[in-house]
Formats: structure tokens, C-alpha cells, sequence
């Protein structure tokens, strides 16, 4: 899906002109710039393009009207894996969550499709190494669903570090929800 | 920079625009001069906007660390030239009179300094702008211009232009133009997640930021004059620009085509990408130092997060930091490093994450903040000075930290939480 569009926004310019009162004079401090604006103006239209095909590809499934409505219930049936503070590391308890999500991703219904491994982190840190947490957490979760069984090809990782977070609470019970790695499908 | 290194003990907070409470003043700077701003704006002016520029030339004066500044204004006559009596008891050495006028097209300012003891006008100016929501930058040079005829150490840093991400909401951040107090604000890249903005340029005509809209993570190139976009590098798993040399050609990237987060350096004229890094865990957040010949970065290889050094080209890694046991970010100066430890948790269960300052030629440490998250270091182009995030609770602000002055201000983000700057 790509809805990048790039707008300008508003021509800003400021000038700054400095001189002696008693005898004015153009001071050379001047700023002159103009901050155009980039983001997406048309993404409803390609989302609704897209949905669309994706209904069209869709009708010779048997039991839902679209693939994504397939995605979403198979998504339904996923775990999330969860990690321990500054860990990347997966314990034994989130072992069998792996061994069941790569039951439902090698099922029937789920093998034609990709997967994406998304790895995210608690508030505590807002830098690169966030980011670089999240990752790790997302290639242990891909390795190991390769030792159960998914087929590495399948899948691809990647990091929202702290920015996608499920809970906002300062919680210990909150922090812990979003260390983790989501398993996506992707159509 | 050796004031850098002499001055620095404890950091000591003024409250400007934002109050933190928990930072206690310990120390007063001698020798400042004493200042006081009046208003002298006709009644006719708009009122909001005059107090506005009129507290950010006070606060602007504060963060200079130069004055001895009032706090609040007093008002006086433009033209008057009879002594102030309440002045000249407390000791204050200058008036500094600002005449505010709104004109058709353009807001303007007329400043006076006046001699306090003997009513004799020592420096004037006039100044205009021609869109009244760039008043922070009119606050700003008039600061800047006064200090610098009264003989301060430069503070041309304040009309720089910061960039900073913000989210906004789960898993969408903007990238935003601001001045260092958040009084302007522009938002220039939304839709998405769009993090780790950094200022391509001295000049900041242009930036890079990592955008998540395509199926990789991809480190794009704006110009933000002509608004033009240019796709640098995309890698699956991971993509930062963390630095830029100092003559713009060379980036430091954090890239993982492999799903391991490495650094890599990557040479704009050619296109050409050196990995820099092959450790199995997380390495990240490369700066350049030593004129561009070596690369400090953030690693995990002894278990935590720390910093180590190797040459550009190649040899062994070098632990730079004996303290802390999670160091996650730094920034460097010449032979300095800022970085953010995450210090022992309180019996609250509350993390902090404070700032310190080490020179790469002895084993000295300086504390730079004593509470909060601190995080995000960066220095000023000219070293005397470091921006970094605050967070507190669901909110955070700018931080702005005078090193040669051992003081800190804030400035908080009246919506969102910051993610990541650069100035």
C-alpha cells in the first residue's frame, strides 16, 4: 500500500532586519525559509482500492468473504510472545505459545501466507537501542518458529520499538503486554 | 570546551517556562549582569502576543546563563528618560525597553538598552517580521543581539532550528520544525510512522528520517525548501540515519539486512555501504568522532547496553564506559560523551535515566541531571550546550542543558511524547 503524497503546506518566510534607529541600515541577519509539509492526502481512496482487490482475490475462499477476513481470523488464533525486561531472549512458558502459533501458521488455511514478525518494547527508552531490542525480539520469535517448523522463507521481521503500545498504563502488568512480538499475516 | 570540563558538577535547573520541581538550584553564577525587560508596547497591541515575545526574551536572556535577569517585566514609557527609582534600589544595571507593533504584513520590535543608574540610552534596534507566528525567532534574535553586543559568549545556537519526532498516537509519529523553547512548531512529515529525523546539513536546508510506509523501513532525504524527497537506502528489520559527517558525505546507518541490527557506513556520492559492525546482538547508534575517523556506538555485547569505540577502518572495539549497566544513548563533542544510563530503581519502582559526561582522555564522570528520564543527548554545534528528551509520565519535553553554566531548562510538548531530535 502506498499512500505517500507529498503536499507543500505553507510558504513561511520570516525576515529579520535589524538597524540603528538614528541612522537606518540593513542589518544581514535575515531568514528566509519556507517549510513545505509531506504527508497523505489520498490514502482513503488507495485503502478502499485496496481492500477491494482483496475481495475480489478472495471469492473462491469457502469460508470467508474476503482474504482478509481469512487474515484477521487467522490472526485471531495467534499469540503474541512475550519478553522480559531488556531480554530477547524466549522462556520456556512462551515456548509453547511459538509451538502453537506455528501450528496455525502451518495449517492449511494459513500456509499460502506470508509472515511478518513485528517487535516492540516497553516505554523505557525512546532511542535506537529500542528499536534494535524490538528486532532482536522479533528474530528470536522468527527462529524460533523456524525450529517448529515455519518455513524461514515466509517470514521477514521488523521493529516499532516503543511506538506501537497496547497498554498505556505505568503498570508493571502494562510494561509487560508491550514487550513483545506480534505475528502478522500478510495478504 | 575546557569550561565544559572545569564548570560541570551538579546540574542546576531554573524554572522558565515549565516548573521541575525536583531539580534544586545549588549553586549561583557570580558576575551576571543584572538585567530587567519593560514593556513598552503601546496599549493598542495585542496583548497575548506581547507578553509571549516579551516572557521569551526573559526566558531567552535566562537560558543565555549571561544575566542576572527579573523575572517579570515591569512597564515604561518607550521614550521616557527619568530614572526608575525601584530599579536603581535593587541594584539592576540595565533596561531593556521593547516596543512591540503590529503593522500591516508585519510585526515589528523596537528594543532600547538603557544605562539604570544614569537614564543614558547605550544601544538600540528595530527589528520586523513578517508573519507574526515566527515571534519566537523575533524573541530570539533580539536576545542573541543584545548579548553579543555586551560582549557574551556567543548564543547563536537559540535561532537554530530543532526537529523532533512525536507520536501521536500508536504507531504514528510526525516530524516537526520547531525553535529550541517549542514556542514555534511546524509539522512537515505526517501519516505514519516517521521517526529519527536528522539534520543533513549545518545549514538545516535539508533532513533524514526513517519512514515505515513501505513494506521496509526506509531512510529517505528532504529538502526543506523545495519539499523535495529523495529515497537514500531502505533495509528490512531496521533503517536509522544516526549520524552525519561533518562535511555531509558519509552517513552512519544502523541498518539489518541480515535481521541483525549493525552499523554501516554508507558514502552518499558512490551509494557504496561498509558494515562496520558484525556482533550478533544489537549494535546501534553510531557518531562519528575523531574528525571523522571513528564511530562510538551503542552495543550489547557485554550483556547490557554500553558504549564502545572502533576505527572506521576496522580494528578491535573499545569499551568507552566503566559505569552504569544500561547506558542505551550517547552523543560526542570532540573528546566528550554525553550518554543516558538508567540508573538503580527507586523503592517506588520508578526508573530514572539520567545524563552523564565523560572526556575520552581521563576517567572522570560527571553527573549532568539528577531525576527523571532523561534521555536523547545531543550537543550543540558549538559544544557548549546539550538538548535532550525528558519524559514524564505520558508527556515529554525538550530539554535544553547549559554545560559551561551547570544549568537546565525545560520545555514541554503541550501534545504528544517526543521520540527523537536532532538541531
Amino acid at each position: 500500500m502506498k499512500k505517500n503524497i507529498i503536499f507543500c503546506m505553507a510558504l513561511t518566510s520570516m525576515f529579520l532586519v535589524g538597524c540603528a534607529q538614528k541612522a537606518p541600515e540593513l542589518d544581514s541577519s535575515v531568514i528566509n525559509t519556507s517549510v513545505p509539509s509531506i504527508g497523505s492526502n489520498n490514502g482513503t481512496n488507495l485503502d478502499s482500492q485496496i481492500d477491494s482487490m482483496a475481495g475480489m482475490n478472495s471469492n473462491s475462499s469457502q469460508s470467508y468473504g474476503s482474504r482478509d477476513e481469512m487474515i484477521q481470523a487467522i490472526e485471531r488464533e495467534l499469540q503474541p510472545i512475550y519478553f522480559g525486561s531488556d531480554k530477547y531472549n524466549i522462556s520456556m512458558q512462551e515456548q509453547e505459545k511459538v509451538d502453537a502459533d506455528a501450528s496455525v501458521l502451518n495449517s492449511d488455511m494459513a500456509s499460502s501466507f506470508a509472515i511478518k514478525i513485528v517487535g516492540n518494547c516497553d516505554e523505557f527508552g525512546t532511542d535506537e537501542y529500542n528499536y534494535g531490542l524490538g528486532l532482536k525480539r522479533a528474530k528470536s520469535t522468527k527462529d524460533a518458529l523456524m525450529v517448529a517448523g515455519v518455513d524461514s522463507g515466509r517470514m521477514a521481521v521488523t521493529t516499532e520499538g516503543e511506538a506501537n503500545p497496547v497498554c498505556t498504563e505505568s503498570t508493571a502488568e502494562c510494561w509487560q503486554r508491550n514487550r513483545r512480538a506480534d505475528i502478522e499475516l500478510l495478504p | 570546551m575546557k569550561r565544559i570540563f572545569i564548570s560541570i558538577f551538579i546540574v542546576m535547573s531554573v524554572q522558565l517556562f515549565a516548573s521541575d520541581a525536583t531539580i534544586q538550584i545549588v549553586k549561583k553564577i557570580a558576575k551576571e549582569k543584572k538585567i530587567a525587560v519593560a514593556n513598552s508596547s503601546n496599549q493598542s497591541m495585542d496583548r497575548s502576543l506581547n507578553n509571549k515575545i516579551l516572557k521569551l526574551i526573559i526566558g531567552d536572556l535566562k537560558v543565555s546563563s549571561h544575566f542576572n535577569v527579573a523575572t517579570n517585566y515591569i512597564n515604561r514609557d518607550y521614550q521616557s528618560t527619568g530614572l526608575v527609582s525601584e530599579l536603581v534600589q535593587n541594584g539592576t544595571e540595565l533596561l531593556l525597553k521593547c516596543k512591540i507593533e503590529k503593522s500591516a504584513g508585519s510585526l515589528n520590535a523596537s528594543v532600547k538598552l538603557v544605562n539604570v543608574k544614569n537614564g543614558e540610552r547605550v544601544y538600540e534596534k528595530f527589528y520586523s517580521i513578517s508573519k507574526a507566528k515566527r515571534y519566537p525567532f523575533l524573541s530570539h534574535h533580539i536576545a542573541i543581539d543584545l548579548n553579543e553586543y555586551l560582549g557574551m559568549p556567543s548564543i547563536e545556537w537559540m535561532k537554530r532550528y530543532v526537529i523532533f519526532a512525536k507520536y501521536v498516537k500508536s504507531g504514528s509519529s510526525n516530524i516537526v520544525v520547531s525553535d529550541y523553547t517549542l514556542s514555534f512548531q511546524r509539522t512537515i512529515v505526517s501519516g505514519g510512522l516517521n521517526i529519527f529525523p536528522k539534520w543533513a546539513t549545518n545549514a538545516q536546508d535539508s533532513f533524514y528520517y526513517t519512514s515505515y510506509r513501505s513494506v521496509k523501513p526506509t531512510l529517505y532525504l528532504v529538502n526543506l525548501f523545495s519539499g523535495k524527497k529523495t529515497k537514500i537506502a531502505s533495509s528490512s528489520g531496521m533503517m536509522v540515519c544516526s549520524d552525519v559527517s561533518d562535511d555531509g558525505s558519509k552517513l552512519l546507518l544502523t541498518m539489518a539486512p541480515h535481521d541483525q541490527p549493525d552499523i554501516y557506513l554508507y558514502d552518499l556520492a558512490s551509494g557504496q555501504k561498509k558494515r562496520l559492525t558484525s556482533y550478533s546482538g544489537i549494535d546501534v547508534s553510531g557518531n562519528f568522532v575523531d574528525n571523522d575517523s571513528g564511530v562510538v556506538f551503542i552495543s550489547e555485547r557485554l550483556g547490557y547496553p554500553n558504549i564502545f569505540h572502533k576505527n572506521i577502518n576496522g580494528g578491535k572495539v573499545d569499551q568507552m564506559v566503566y559505569h552504569g549497566r544500561n547506558n542505551s544513548s550517547c552523543t560526542t563533542y570532540g573528546k566528550y560523551i554525553v550518554y543516558s544510563s538508567r540508573d538503580k530503581q527507586s523503592s517506588f519502582g520508578k526508573s530514572t535515566f539520567n545524563l552523564y559526561l565523560i572526556s575520552t582522555q581521563t576517567d572522570l564522570i560527571r553527573k549532568l541531571t539528577t531525576n527523571g528520564k532523561n534521555m536523547f543527548p545531543r550537543f550543540s554545534s558549538d559544544g557548549e550546550s546539550l538538548l535532550f528528551i525528558k519524559h514524564m509520565g505520558k508527556r515529554s519535553a525538550l530539554g535544553v542543558l547549559r554545560l559551561n553554566a551547570n544549568r537546565s531548562f525545560l520545555f514541554p510538548l503541550n501534545v504528544g511524547k517526543i521520540q527523537a531530535i536532532d538541531w
